[in-house]
C-alpha cells in the first residue's frame, strides 16, 4: 500500500456489502486503497456511501472530487442472499402443467437429515398457491395438449384474489425445447396482471429438468423485491457526480446492469463469494498461476473453489441455502469449519468441531461477548497463533484467559488440558478442511499436486500451509488484499453474460440444427452485452458445450471454436474422452459408448476498464525483519516454541521469511510452519513454497 | 499435521477424530467417483450404489453412499471371498460376486466389486463397491421376475471370482458376464464405474495408512470399532429389559407369510429372533440371514445411533436369529431376486417397531424423540419396463417412481409425501425428473401427483404415496413386471392412527374397460393407446384421528389431500368454508367417540374396575397413551384400568373389528371410558394382537 499525494487517475471502485461490514476498494492505475464500514440493515445505500467517503479520505480526496473520475463502479451485495437465507421473499404463485402441480412440494425426494429425521426442503411456494393449467408438450416439443389460456387466467385470478400472491411464475414441462406455450401464458398474464412480476422458466434459463428450472424461476420471483433501493442508490451516486451507473456482481463472477439484476435477481445470490474468486483470478493472472484452489475460512464455514487453466470451476445447478435450483454460478462450496465453529465431544468420546457455530453473537469465548464454548478462534488464541492485541488489526481486543478457560472446560471431559484441547480443535478443524478439499478434487477428478492454494482471508492463512502439505500442494499464495477480496473482485470483474440451452444431441448431430442453436445463443448474448452498455468492439463471445456419455448425470464442459460440422463434432468428442479418462482413469472407459452434447452455452465478456493488481519494484532482498518472538504451540504438542513474528507493515517486496514464523498482517495472520519458505512478491502477495 | 507425531500406537481422542474424518472422506471419494461415472439412472440419479471400507477380516470400517443396507452385506461378501481365495490372495487382485446364495449382495443385480488393499505384502483392508445393474440376465429384462420359481431362472449368478489377478484383467469373466446380460454396454460402463471407485478409495486408504504407520492405522481402526461397540452397549443398557414383539406379513396374491419378530432386551444386548417364520417358498422373496442382518442393523441403528455412522462396532451387541430353511434363511434352489425386499423389509419393519415399543416403554434416552410408525419402504411398488429400440435391441428401465410411497407419521409430525424413510442417518435414494425419464425412454407421463384420500389418518397423518400414469410414446409397447410389496395388506398406524394405503395398478385401454392388475405381476403389456396408472401405498397415522387439530385438517382439505366429506367422516371435522366450525366439530367428535363405544365388542378381560390404583403412584410408560401404575395398566388420559400385570393392556379394551378384505381385519382397541382409539392394527382374521409389550418392570410388577 503506497500513500502518495499524486492525484488519482481514472478510478475503479469495488464495494462488497456483507452481513457485518461493507468493504470498499478504490484503485487507479498504480495504487489501491481500501476501507471498511459497518453495514446498515435493510438499506442498501448508506453503508456504501459511508465506506466510499472513508476510502476517498484515505486516498486524500473527497467523495465529491472522486466520483466524477470513477470509470467503473462494481457493487456486490448480500441483499438477495439475505432474502433467501431468512426466507423473507415475496409470496409467489406458480402456474404449471396440469397433473404435475405437486412436483415442487415433493422436491424430487430431496431430503436432509435433522436430528435423526429426514425432512424435505422448505418450499418457496405454498402448495395452495400452485395451480395446474391444461397444456402439454412432449420431449420433442410437439404439442400433445393445447394451452388453455382462459383456464390459465381463471387459475391465476384465483391465486391473486384468494391467496394474494405478489409474483407469478409460469413453468411448463419441456418449455426449454419449445417455449411457445410458456411464452403465450406469460404474455397473457403480464397483460392481465400489470402490477405483478411474471417470470417464466424457459425465458430465464432454458435447461432440462423441470424441478431445477422451475425452482430457478421461483427463486427469481421470490427475490424480486430484494434489490429495492438500488435505483435510489444509483440516482444518489449520479447526483454526486458518478458518470456511469453501478454494475452488480453476479454469482457467475461477472457484472451486469441494474436492469438485468432486476430481471434475474436470483443470479446475485452468491455475489460476494463469486467476486472473491474473481479477485483470486487476478492474483493468478499476476503471478502466472493457472491451476489454483481458493480457500476462505469465514466465521462459520470453509469456502473452497477450483480454478483450472485460468478459469474458475462453474456449476449449472446446486443448493443455495437449502434451495436446490438451476443457476449458472462459480462453483463455491461451503464446507468444513470456520473460526466460530464450536468444539465438542461426541457420544463416542471423540473430539469434534462444528457444524455448530458461535457466529458473531455471542462469538468465540475470547471475544468476551458472553460466549463460553471453545471455538476454533479460541484454540488459535490459546496456541499463540493469534496475538490477542492485534486481532483484525487491533479492532477487537481478545480475552486470552476466556479462551483458555473454554478449552480447559471442554478438555475436562476427555482428560486433556487446555493447550492439548486447543491443539486438538485445530487439528480436527484442519482435518475437516482437508476432507472437504479432497472431496472437491475427487468430484472434478483433479490431482491436487498440480495446484496452488490461494488463501483468502479470515483465519484461513493459519491453516493454509498445513492443509496444502496434507494435499501435496507445493505452493500457497496469501494476497495482501485477502480480507477485502470480494470488494476487489467487484472492481475487477468483467461484464459477463451467459446463456445456456439444453439440447441433448448425440454426436454426431445435424450440423445445421446445432448451428442454429449456437447462432441464437450468440445473438442473444451479444444483445445482452449491448444492453449492459458494452461497446461491440470490447465484446468477446465464446461458445462451449457440456458433454457426457449418454445418460450420465454429470457433464464436462468442453470449449470449441469454429463450426459444428461432422469433423469438429468428432474433435469435440475426442477432447471430452481425453479429459474424461484423465480424470477418472482409462479403466472407466468403454469403447464405443455414445457421447452426447447435453447443453450448449454462449458466454459473452465485455472487457471494460477494471481494477488490476499493481506491481511494485522489488526493493529488498534478504530476510524480513523479525519484530519480536512469541510462544506458539504448534506441530509437536509438548511445549510452546518461541517463534519469530514478522509484521506485515515491515514487509517489502523481495523480503524472505523461513518457517517457523508468523506474519501478523493488517487483518490476517499467516502461519509458516517449519519446512517452508516464503517471499513477498511485487504484488505484495506472500508466496509460500513448501517442501513436500 | 506432521506425520511423525502419531507414530506411537495408542491414539488419543483427537487422533481418532482425524482418522475417522479421513476414513469417511475416503469412502465418500469412492462414492463420488461412482456417481460421476456411472450411466444407468438407477445409480447416477437414484444413487443405488455404495463404497465400503472394511478391515482385512471383513469387519466394516465405514462406508460412503446413500444405501446403508449395502454396507453390512459387504462384510459377508469379503468373508466369502476370503474363504474361496484367501490362500492365493495377492496384490492386484480384484473380485466380483453377485450370488446372494454365495458371497453376493442384496440380490443378483447388486454386483459387488471387491479390492483387497495391500501395504507391501500385508493385507490391511478391503474396499467393496456395490451398484444396481440394469440387467444381469435370466428370464426377464431386469432379472427381477415374480414368476421365477428357482434361483437358476432368475439371473446369472457368480460366486466370488477374479476380475483381475495380480493386476491382469481376466477377460474371460468379463466375457461371461457381458455375454449373459441384455444391455452389455450399460452394464460394462456401470461396472467400470464401480472399479474406478475402488481404485480411488484404495489409493487414499494406503496414503492414510502409510502416513500414520500401518500399525497405528490398524490400531486406530480397532479402537474406533471398540468405541462404537461400547457406546452401543451404553445406549442399549438404557432400554427397559424385557420382550417386545411385532409381526408383519408378506403377501403373495392373498397367500400370507408372517414375519414375526421377537426382540429381547437383556442388559447391553439386543436379540432379534424370527422363530416362527414359515419355510422357504418358490416365490422370489426368500431371503438370507446376512441380508436380514445388514438391513436390520442398519435400520435399527438409524434410530438408536442416529447421530453416529454405521460401523462394525454396532453389529457386536446385536444378535439376529433366522431359523434355517425358512423364508429368512433359505438355501438354493430358493429364488431370491427380492431377497432384500418383501420378506426382508417386513423383517426390518417388525424389528424396528419392536425397538420403538422398547423405546416407548423405557425412560427417555437419546433416540426417544424418533418415535414413529412402521418403515414405509414396504409400501413401494417398483416396476421394470422394457421395449425394443428402433434398431431392434432391448432397452428398459426400473421405474423408481414406484418407490415413492408415503411415510408413516411420527409422534410429533405428519408422514412425508412421496419418499420412504422418515428416520435415517442420511437421505436415501433420489427421485427422477419427469423430463429426464421421458428423455431417456419413449414414454409420456400423463400425471404425477400426491395420491388423494384420507389414508393413514391420525393425530399426525401418514404421507401420500405417488399417483402416476404413463403410456408408450414413440414406441409400440412396453412389457414389464410389477413388484408391489403390499397388495392388500396395509401398514398399520401407531397409538390409534389408522392404516395407510396399499398399492393399486390399473391398465387403461382405449377401446375396452380398464383392468385391475395384481400388485405382483409379470408379462404386463402396455400397448398402443394403453396407459398404466398406479397408486402407491403409504404408512399409517399416529394417534387417534379425532385428536388432530381441526385447523390442520382444514389445511389438508385445502391442499387437496382429502375431501370435506372425508374430513368429517375420518376426523370428525366439520368445515365452514375454508376453516373448521369449532362447535360443530366438537359435537361431531363427541358423537363419533360415543358411537365407537356403543358399537364395540366388550373387552377380552374387562372388569378391572374397582381396582383403581392410587393416583399418587408414579406412572411409567407402557405404550403411547397407556401407563403402568404399580401393577395396573391404565389409559393415561382417562385413568381407566385396562389390565393387571402381567396381562397385556389390550385385554382391557373394548374392540371394534372391521373387515378390510375377505381375510384381513382392522381392529381398534378403545379406552373404555372415553372411546379414544389407543391402537388400531391390521391382522389376518382370527389372529390375536400383533404387538406385545412385556418389559420386566411390567411382567414382574
Amino acid at each position: 500500500m503506497t500513500h502518495t499525494s499524486d492525484p488519482i487517475g481514472a478510478a475503479c471502485i469495488g464495494v462488497d456489502v456483507g452481513g457485518t461490514f461493507t468493504d470498499v476498494v478504490l484503485a487507479d492505475d498504480t495504487r489501491i486503497w481500501r476501507a471498511k464500514a459497518a453495514s446498515t440493515h435493510g438499506e442498501l445505500g448508506r453503508g456504501v456511501l459511508t465506506g466510499r467517503r472513508l476510502v476517498a479520505e484515505r486516498a486524500g480526496t473527497t467523495l465529491e472530487e472522486l466520483l466524477p473520475r470513477v470509470v467503473r463502479f462494481g457493487l456486490g451485495t448480500t441483499a438477495v442472499t439475505n432474502a433467501i437465507a431468512s426466507r423473507t421473499g415475496r409470496r409467489v404463485g406458480l402456474l404449471t402443467t396440469e397433473g404435475f402441480e405437486d412436483l415442487v412440494p415433493i422436491a424430487r425426494g430431496i431430503r436432509s437429515a435433522h436430528d435423526g429425521w429426514l425432512v424435505p426442503p422448505e418450499s418457496l411456494v405454498d402448495p395452495e398457491c400452485i395451480a395446474g393449467v391444461p397444456e402439454r408438450l412432449d420431449r420433442l416439443g410437439r404439442v400433445v395438449r393445447e394451452l388453455d389460456v382462459p383456464a390459465l387466467l381463471v387459475a391465476a385470478e384465483r391465486l391473486v384474489t384468494e391467496y394474494a400472491v405478489e409474483a407469478l411464475v409460469v413453468s411448463f414441462l419441456w418449455s426449454h425445447v419449445n417455449d411457445s406455450h410458456e411464452r403465450a401464458a406469460a404474455e397473457a398474464l403480464a397483460l392481465k396482471f400489470t402490477d405483478l412480476p411474471v417470470m417464466s422458466g424457459a425465458a430465464l434459463l432454458p435447461v432440462i429438468r423441470e424441478y431445477d428450472r422451475t425452482q430457478y424461476a421461483l427463486l427469481n420471483a421470490y427475490t424480486s423485491g430484494a434489490l429495492n433501493g438500488v435505483e435510489a442508490l444509483a440516482r444518489e451516486l449520479a447526483e454526486l457526480g458518478l458518470p456511469h451507473p453501478p454494475m452488480l456482481v453476479h454469482s457467475g463472477g461477472g457484472v451486469i446492469s441494474i436492469a438485468e439484476g432486476r430481471r434475474v435477481p436470483a443470479t446475485l445470490a452468491e455475489s460476494g463469494p463469486a467476486a472473491g474468486v474473481v479477485a483470486a483470478l487476478a492474483v493468478c493472472e499476476a503471478t502466472g498461476v493457472t491451476d489454483a484452489v481458493t480457500g476462505d475460512v469465514g466465521g462459520t464455514s470453509f469456502d473452497v473453489s477450483l480454478i483450472t487453466r485460468g478459469e474458475p470451476s462453474r456449476r449449472t445447478r446446486g443448493d443455495l441455502m437449502g434451495v436446490w435450483t438451476a443457476l449458472p454460478m462459480i462453483d463455491i462450496d461451503s464446507v468444513g469449519s470456520g473460526g466460530g465453529s464450536v468444539g465438542w465431544i461426541d457420544p463416542l468420546g471423540i473430539l469434534r468441531v462444528g457444524p455448530k457455530s458461535a457466529g458473531a453473537q455471542p462469538g468465540p469465548a475470547c471475544y468476551g461477548r458472553g460466549g463460553t464454548e471453545a471455538t476454533v478462534t479460541d484454540a488459535l488464541v490459546v496456541l499463540g497463533y493469534l496475538d490477542p492485541a492485534r486481532f483484525l488489526g487491533g479492532e477487537i481486543e481478545l480475552d486470552r484467559e476466556a479462551a483458555v478457560a473454554a478449552c480447559a472446560r471442554l478438555g475436562e471431559n476427555i482428560g486433556l488440558d487446555a493447550e492439548r484441547t486447543a491443539h486438538g480443535i485445530r487439528e480436527v478443524a484442519e482435518a475437516g478442511m482437508v476432507r472437504a478439499l479432497r472431496a472437491r478434487f475427487a468430484e472434478r477428478g483433479f490431482d491436487p499436486r498440480t495446484f496452488t492454494l490461494i488463501s483468502m482471508g479470515g483465519c484461513g492463512s493459519l491453516f493454509s500451509v498445513s492443509i496444502a502439505r496434507e494435499l501435496h500442494i507445493g505452493r500457497v499464495l496469501v494476497p495482501e488484499l485477502a480480507s477485502v477480496f470480494s470488494a476487489f473482485g467487484a472492481a475487477t470483474s468483467d461484464v459477463r453474460r451467459e446463456r445456456t440451452q439444453s439440447v441433448g444431441f448425440a454426436i454426431q448431430g445435424d450440423p445445421r440444427e446445432l448451428g442454429a442453436v449456437v447462432d441464437d445463443l450468440v445473438a442473444a448474448v451479444s444483445a445482452d452485452l449491448a444492453a449492459d452498455g458494452v461497446p461491440a468492439a470490447a465484446t468477446s463471445i465464446t461458445v462451449g458445450a457440456e458433454l457426457r456419455f449418454a445418460k450420465q448425470r454429470y457433464e464436462l464442459p468442453v470449449e470449441f471454436s469454429g463450426g459444428l460440422d461432422t469433423a469438429s463434432q468428432l474433435a469435440v468428442r475426442d477432447r471430452f474422452i481425453a479429459e474424461y479418462s484423465a480424470r477418472y482413469g482409462e479403466g472407466a472407459l468403454v469403447s464405443g459408448a455414445p457421447v452426447e452434447i447435453a447443453a450448449l452455452k454462449a458466454t459473452g465478456v465485455g472487457a471494460t476498464t477494471r481494477a488490476r493488481l499493481t506491481a511494485q519494484p522489488a526493493g529488498q532482498s534478504g530476510p524480513a525483519p523479525v519484530h519480536s518472538r512469541r510462544p506458539i504451540l504448534g506441530g509437536s504438542t509438548t511445549r510452546p516454541r518461541q517463534t519469530p513474528v514478522v509484521r506485515g507493515e515491515d514487509l517489502r517486496p523481495g523480503h524472505t521469511i523461513t518457517g517457523p514464523a508468523v506474519v501478523d498482517a493488517r487483518d490476517t495472520t499467516v502461519w509458516l510452519p517449519p519446512g517452508c519458505t516464503a517471499h513477498l512478491d511485487s504484488y505484495r502477495t506472500i508466496d509460500v513454497r513448501i517442501s513436500l | 499435521m506432521t506425520t511423525s507425531e502419531h507414530r506411537h500406537i495408542g491414539l488419543d481422542p483427537v487422533a481418532l477424530g482425524i482418522l475417522r474424518s479421513r476414513l469417511q472422506a475416503t469412502a465418500e471419494e469412492g462414492a463420488i467417483t461412482i456417481e460421476r461415472t456411472a450411466i444407468s439412472p438407477v445409480i447416477s440419479e437414484s444413487r443405488d450404489y455404495s463404497s465400503t471400507l472394511l478391515e482385512a477380516n471383513g469387519d466394516l470400517i465405514v462406508a460412503g453412499g446413500a444405501l446403508t443396507h449395502h454396507f453390512g452385506v459387504c462384510s459377508h461378501a469379503v468373508r466369502a471371498t476370503l474363504e474361496a481365495h484367501g490362500e492365493t490372495l495377492q496384490p492386484g487382485d480384484l473380485f466380483f460376486a453377485n450370488d446372494p446364495h454365495h458371497g453376493g449382495g442384496l440380490h443378483a443385480q447388486d454386483v459387488l466389486i471387491q479390492l483387497p488393499v495391500f501395504h507391501g505384502e500385508e493385507l490391511i483392508a478391503w474396499v467393496v463397491n456395490s451398484g444396481h445393474m440394469l440387467d444381469m440376465g435370466g428370464m426377464v429384462f431386469g432379472s427381477w421376475s415374480p414368476e421365477a420359481v428357482d434361483c437358476y431362472q432368475e439371473a446369472l449368478r457368480l460366486p466370488p471370482v477374479h476380475l483381475s489377478r495380480a493386476g491382469v484383467e481376466q477377460s474371460e469373466i468379463w466375457a461371461v458376464v457381458l455375454n449373459n446380460v441384455r444391455v452389455p454396454d450399460v452394464v460394462e460402463m456401470d461396472m467400470r464405474s464401480l472399479i474406478a471407485g475402488v481404485s480411488v478409495a484404495r489409493d487414499k486408504l494406503l496414503e492414510i495408512a502409510t502416513g500414520m504407520g500401518v500399525e497405528s492405522f490398524l490400531h486406530g481402526v480397532g479402537e474406533l470399532k471398540a468405541l462404537a461397540d461400547r457406546e452401543m452397549r451404553r445406549r442399549i443398557s438404557a432400554l427397559a429389559d424385557g420382550v417386545y414383539r411385532y409381526t408383519s406379513w408378506t403377501e403373495w396374491h392373498g397367500e400370507l407369510y408372517p414375519v414375526p419378530c421377537k426382540l429381547t432386551v437383556a442388559d447391553d444386548e439386543l436379540e432379534f429372533d424370527f422363530a416362527g417364520a414359515p419355510p422357504q417358498t418358490d416365490h422370489f422373496f426368500n431371503s438370507k440371514p446376512h441380508i436380514i442382518e445388514a438391513i436390520l442393523v442398519g435400520d435399527s441403528t438409524d434410530v438408536l445411533a442416529f447421530d453416529l455412522p454405521l460401523t462394525q462396532g454396532m453389529f457386536g451387541p446385536i444378535t439376529v436369529r433366522c431359523p434355517p430353511g425358512t423364508i429368512v434363511n433359505s438355501e438354493p434352489p430358493a429364488p431370491i431376486a427380492s431377497a432384500h425386499i418383501d420378506v426382508a423389509i417386513n423383517a426390518t419393519t417388525a424389528a424396528q417397531q419392536c425397538l420403538m415399543l422398547a423405546l416407548t416403554a423405557s425412560d427417555p434416552v437419546e433416540a426417544s424423540h424418533l418415535l414413529c410408525g412402521p418403515l414405509a419402504v414396504s409400501a413401494m411398488a417398483l416396476q421394470i419396463w422394457s421395449y425394443l429400440t428402433p434398431n431392434g435391441t432391448p432397452n428398459g428401465w426400473m421405474m423408481m417412481d414406484g418407490s415413492l410411497a408415503g411415510n408413516s407419521a411420527g409422534h410429533d409430525r405428519d408422514g412425508t409425501d412421496l419418499w420412504t424413510f422418515m428416520v435415517a442417518r442420511k437421505p436415501i435414494l433420489e427421485a427422477i425428473d419427469v423430463e429426464m425419464l421421458e428423455w431417456w425412454h419413449p414414454l409420456l407421463v400423463d400425471f404425477k401427483r400426491m395420491r388423494a384420500g384420507a389414508y393413514g389418518a391420525g393425530r399426525n397423518r401418514g404421507g401420500a404415496g405417488c399417483h402416476m400414469q404413463f403410456r408408450p410414446h414413440g414406441t409400440k409397447s412396453f412389457s414389464g413386471s410389477l413388484l408391489a410389496i403390499r397388495e392388500e395388506f396395509p401398514l398399520a398406524g401407531v397409538a390409534g392412527g389408522s392404516p395407510g394405503a396399499t398399492s393399486e395398478f390399473l391398465l387403461h385401454h382405449e377401446d375396452r374397460p380398464a383392468e385391475d392388475l395384481a400388485g405382483k405381476s409379470s408379462g404386463v403389456v402396455v400397448g398402443e393407446g394403453d396407459a398404466l396408472e398406479f397408486r402407491l401405498g403409504s404408512g399409517g397415522g399416529y394417534g387417534d384421528p379425532l385428536d388432530r387439530e381441526p385447523t390442520r385438517v382444514a389445511l389438508d382439505v385445502r391442499h387437496g389431500r382429502f375431501t370435506a366429506a372425508e374430513a368429517e367422516q375420518m376426523y370428525g371435522v366439520v368445515l365452514s368454508g375454508r376453516e373448521p366450525d369449532i362447535g360443530a366439530t366438537a359435537a361431531r367428535r363427541e358423537g363419533l367417540r360415543r358411537g365407537r363405544l356403543s358399537a364395540a365388542a366388550p373387552a377380552r378381560r374387562p372388569g378391572s374396575a374397582g381396582t383403581t390404583p392410587p393416583a399418587d403412584l408414579a406412572a411409567r410408560p407402557l405404550y403411547p397413551g397407556v401407563e403402568q401404575r404399580g401393577h395396573h395398566a391404565v389409559a393415561a388420559e382417562s385413568g381407566a384400568v385396562l389390565a393387571v400385570a402381567p396381562d397385556p393392556w389390550t385385554d382391557g379394551c373394548p374392540t371394534i373389528t372391521r373387515a378390510l378384505t375377505g381375510t384381513l381385519v382392522e381392529r381398534s382397541y378403545l379406552d373404555p371410558e372415553t372411546g379414544r382409539v389407543l391402537l388400531t392394527e391390521v391382522v389376518p382374521d382370527g389372529v390375536g394382537c400383533a404387538i406385545e409389550v412385556s418389559p420386566l418392570s411390567w411382567t414382574r410388577a
